[in-house]
């Protein structure tokens, strides 16, 4: 009966395609990126205002927006790091949006994932910006370092008639920096449309570890990016869920998981699972609590889980070496906000248990979610 | 639990979320305007510089590379922009580097001069590292001047023995060079140095063919193995089977001329007066000997058989000597050396034997010619059986020569017996010689002596002849001379072709036999007639 509860507070219908809803730090404003029916980008800047939301700025661009993050700006400077359609890396400032900060032809395909770092973080290294594109590239970009990227994860050239040369490439979908708890060490995750699940290490630049889940992975995220690796979500297509325990590296089992096949499916208030299997889009940590996240799924409803870790983490196995021991997911809530995938969501950072989500039924909603303070 | 309390606990719920909502909500709200005051102190705040003193990533790898490439060898160190380093002799470094970048330009334009000088001042500036070196040698080679090539080279591998480019290099200008062993050393050295360069090893095949051609065109390391050579094999013995006694070194004399003993019996076969066609312009071997005689006019005898005799007998005798001389050359089984070496002592002693009997031999030549014996030059090397052609020739190399001998040296021919004879002889006589010759010659003969072989030149020199000492000597039958010569079967077109020299030569022959007591008036017209003279 003390369960949190995700009750929508506010609801903004949109009359373009919302692909990215983000909080401005220290501000009650969100912003959200798009794309038009003219294919033209879109950012709007909203703002809360006590029962209603209040459209503060809008700026359109010749190319729609994909994906956008204020990980590398600082709280003064609000620049916000976007990626388009045409693989243009841009970093935008709030205040004079018109003119790109930083501007970069960084893909040769669509920019899907953007995952940024160093903005407000004291003491993790350089504020970095990492891209994962549809042309299978992973690329780290410092805005003070001219138009080359600071460090590019290309896939090898594919040998081949060059007609099927698409497929060969593996479409990148997600990416996450973590790891990042001094001013060297740093750790991009990237999830790839066949499953394939990479560990970059950024500081000797080296894949550190690489898994292949079941499908293509849509979302990724570690609990904390400025922290040691404790633990990262991945959701995939057909309602996966996993959860590994970044911790123990296994040399030949790597890390241990937990996993949750259902949880693409919707949840009927009455606690009912039902529908098909439908595609987790999104994981988000709850900035003020690593061991809730929350997961936005294709059926339109989102869910809040728990993460329990077990009695021990570590165990010796056989040969004597550390494997790590994955801890169980407890759902916490469910809700379903719209008929179509929840596909963006975002936690304020500074005010607990407020949250802002876009939908492919071309709307955001602001959240409030109640009793998180329990946990 | 009843059905009652069921649906009072879900509306007790619902109110109670329903407050936490509304609590939820006021929170917000409230939250909102403070973020919103918070935000505009913010705004109204200086703009914090961002995380600025953290290197950019990339950077920090260029940094890294820098400390290596600092630690590994100078040569290789890329040139690109840095910090001035604080060592005084790396500024210096790096200073020679920047001016050898932009000899590099200079080099890419095609602009060898500039680049040249550029390196040079590189050189001067810094004069420890090769690279300067081996790149104002490229620029050499460009520009042909191969010797500074080699020298700039030779520094570079001064600087650093294993540097191939340098080795490389001077191949290639040596090649031009035409120092075919030069350039094999460098290339073999190029290749151990670097076993997979392939270009240097194509270059180690074209000049080991270039080397090969010259060797069989006419290499001093070639010969033809000679019969009855006897290869010495080397031996492999085990360490403890092999002799104890140190090592002799063995002196090893040049031969200059080796192939002489394989010309040597060519050499014979050779007749003298071929070698003086050939060697001396046919300057005449009669001279030549004199030379070497201090004392030809002791045996100024003009009796010639018997000296024609003496002499193929010496030849004869020096004959068997030079033969055996050959033979011997090639029976004795002697390194080259010793061969050689004999055959120079044996040479001698035939020329001392063959000195004695060359002025005998110039002595005797005319008169030989004359008797139809054979000369006796050609005795040593022919058969005695001299056909005219051959005596013709030497008496035509003598007589073309400038230097040849005077008349008094020489002996008048006997009078010829036949035509060939008589145009032989002629051509190789003085004036004054021509003069007794001719008078020797029977005058009813000498139309027929004459012959068909008669042409211009000797009858020019026939009028010549008579014209000048006939003449003033009042020989009696110049008259009988010139008549007979009229007979002969060429004359009538040798007297329309002759010239205006030649008319005057005969109408002042005619004119001064006229005044002469003795005349024929009838043949006196009748020579008139003949030779068209008025």
């Amino acid at each position: 009966m003390d369960k949190p509860q995700l009750i929508e507070h506010l609801h903004e219908a949109l009359n373009y395609t919302v692909y990215d809803t983000k909080w401005v730090p220290l501000s009650a404003k969100f912003v959200i990126l798009g794309s038009k029916a003219n294919g033209h980008g879109i950012m709007d800047i909203y703002e809360l205002n006590q029962d209603k939301l209040v459209k503060v700025k809008s700026v359109e661009k010749k190319v729609a927006f994909k994906c956008g993050t204020f990980g590398a700006a600082s709280l003064r400077n609000r620049h916000m790091a976007i990626g388009d359609f045409e693989g243009r890396l841009q970093v935008l400032d709030m205040e004079q949006p018109d003119l790109p900060v930083y501007n970069v032809k960084a893909h040769n395909g669509i920019i899907n994932t953007i995952d940024a770092i160093g903005g407000t973080q004291i003491d993790c290294g350089a504020p970095e910006i990492v891209t994962g594109s549809r042309d299978g590239a992973v690329k780290v970009w410092d805005i003070r370092q001219g138009q080359a990227p600071v460090v590019d994860m290309s896939p090898p050239p594919q040998m081949g008639d060059g007609v099927n040369n698409s497929s060969g490439r593996r479409d990148c979908w997600a990416v996450a920096f973590g790891n990042t708890y001094n001013a060297e060490e740093r750790i991009v995750a990237a999830g790839y449309d066949n499953g394939d699940l990479k560990i970059f290490d950024l500081r000797s630049l080296s894949v550190r570890w690489e898994a292949t889940m079941k499908n293509g992975i849509c979302g990724l995220e570690f609990d904390r990016r400025d922290i040691p690796m404790n633990k990262l979500a991945v959701t995939t297509l057909e309602g996966g869920l996993l959860v590994f325990d970044m911790r123990t590296q296994h040399p030949t089992k790597g890390f241990s998981y937990v996993e949750e096949r259902n949880a693409g499916r919707s949840v009927g208030t009455n606690g009912v699972i039902s529908g098909p299997k439908a595609t987790v889009w999104v994981v988000r940590h709850l900035p003020q609590n690593r061991d809730l996240f929350l997961t936005g799924g294709g059926t339109g409803s989102i869910r809040l889980w728990q993460y329990e870790y077990p009695d021990r983490r570590v165990i010796d196995d056989s040969d004597g070496n550390k494997l790590g021991v994955a801890g169980a997911l407890n759902m916490l809530s469910a809700a379903t906000l719209s008929s179509q995938p929840v596909h963006c969501f975002d936690w304020h950072p500074d005010k607990l248990g407020l949250a802002v989500c876009g939908a492919f039924d071309q709307s955001v909603r602001v959240l409030i979610t109640t009793k998180l303070n329990t946990f | 639990m009843s059905a009652q309390e069921k649906a009072f606990e879900l509306q007790r719920q619902v109110r109670q979320n329903a407050r936490e909502y509304e609590n939820s909500v006021k929170d917000l709200y409230s939250w909102e305007q403070d973020i919103k005051n918070k935000e505009k102190e913010l705004q109204k705040s200086p703009l914090s510089a961002a995380n600025k003193d953290l290197p950019v990533r990339s950077h920090v790898q260029t940094d890294k590379s820098r400390k290596e490439s600092a630690s590994s060898s100078a040569a290789s160190s890329p040139t690109e922009k840095q910090d001035l380093p604080v060592d005084p002799v790396a500024q210096q470094y790096k200073k020679a580097n920047d001016i050898k970048d932009r000899g590099n330009t200079y080099v890419k334009q095609g602009e060898y001069e500039k680049a040249i000088v550029a390196y040079s001042t590189a050189i001067a500036v810094y004069p420890h590292d090769p690279i300067y070196h081996i790149n104002r040698a490229l620029c050499y080679l460009k520009q042909e001047s191969f010797d500074q090539c080699v020298e700039d080279c030779e520094a570079a591998i001064a600087l650093d023995k294993l540097c191939v480019k340098a080795y490389y290099r001077r191949m290639q200008a040596n090649e031009s060079l035409g120092n075919n062993m030069e350039a094999l050393k460098d290339c073999t050295t190029v290749l151990a140095i670097e076993p997979k360069n392939i270009e240097a090893k194509r270059s180690l095949a074209r000049i080991n063919d270039r080397l090969r051609k010259i060797a069989t065109k006419s290499g001093p390391n070639f010969t033809p193995d000679r019969p009855g050579m006897i290869e010495i094999l080397p031996i492999e013995k085990p360490a403890y089977k092999r002799s104890k006694k140190a090592m002799r070194s063995v002196p090893v004399v040049d031969v200059v001329s080796p192939r002489a003993t394989i010309d040597d019996s060519n050499q014979l076969r050779i007749s003298d007066e071929d070698i003086d066609k050939i060697f001396n312009s046919n300057c005449g071997i009669i001279e030549e000997v004199k030379k070497t005689n201090p004392k030809p006019t002791p045996m100024p005898d003009t009796s010639g058989p018997p000296k024609a005799e003496t002499i193929a007998k010496t030849s004869k005798e020096v004959k068997p000597t030079k033969q055996t001389a050959v033979k011997v050359a090639p029976a004795v089984e002697t390194p080259k050396e010793t061969e050689t070496r004999k055959d120079t002592k044996i040479v001698p002693e035939s020329d001392n034997e063959a000195k004695p009997s060359a002025p005998k031999k110039t002595a005797v030549e005319v008169p030989k010619v004359q008797t139809q014996v054979s000369p006796p030059k050609t005795t040593i090397e022919r058969s005695p059986e001299v056909n005219t052609v051959q005596t013709e020739k030497i008496e035509q190399a003598s007589s073309n020569n400038a230097m040849s001998p005077s008349p008094i040296e020489r002996f008048l021919p006997p009078a010829p017996t036949s035509t060939a004879q008589f145009h032989v002889t002629w051509k190789e006589l003085s004036g004054p010689q021509k003069y007794q010759y001719l008078k020797s010659i029977e005058v009813p003969n000498l139309c027929k002596i004459l012959g068909a072989g008669f042409d211009s030149d000797t009858f020019a020199d026939l009028l010549r002849t008579i014209h000048d000492f006939f003449v003033p000597n009042k020989e009696p039958n110049t008259a009988a001379v010139l008549l007979e010569i009229s007979k002969n079967d060429e004359f009538t077109i040798l007297a329309m072709l002759m010239s205006a020299e030649e008319k005057k030569m005969v109408s002042s022959i005619l004119n001064a036999i006229k005044n002469w007591p003795s005349k024929n008036p009838a043949v006196l017209d009748n020579l008139f007639k003949e030779y068209g003279v008025a």
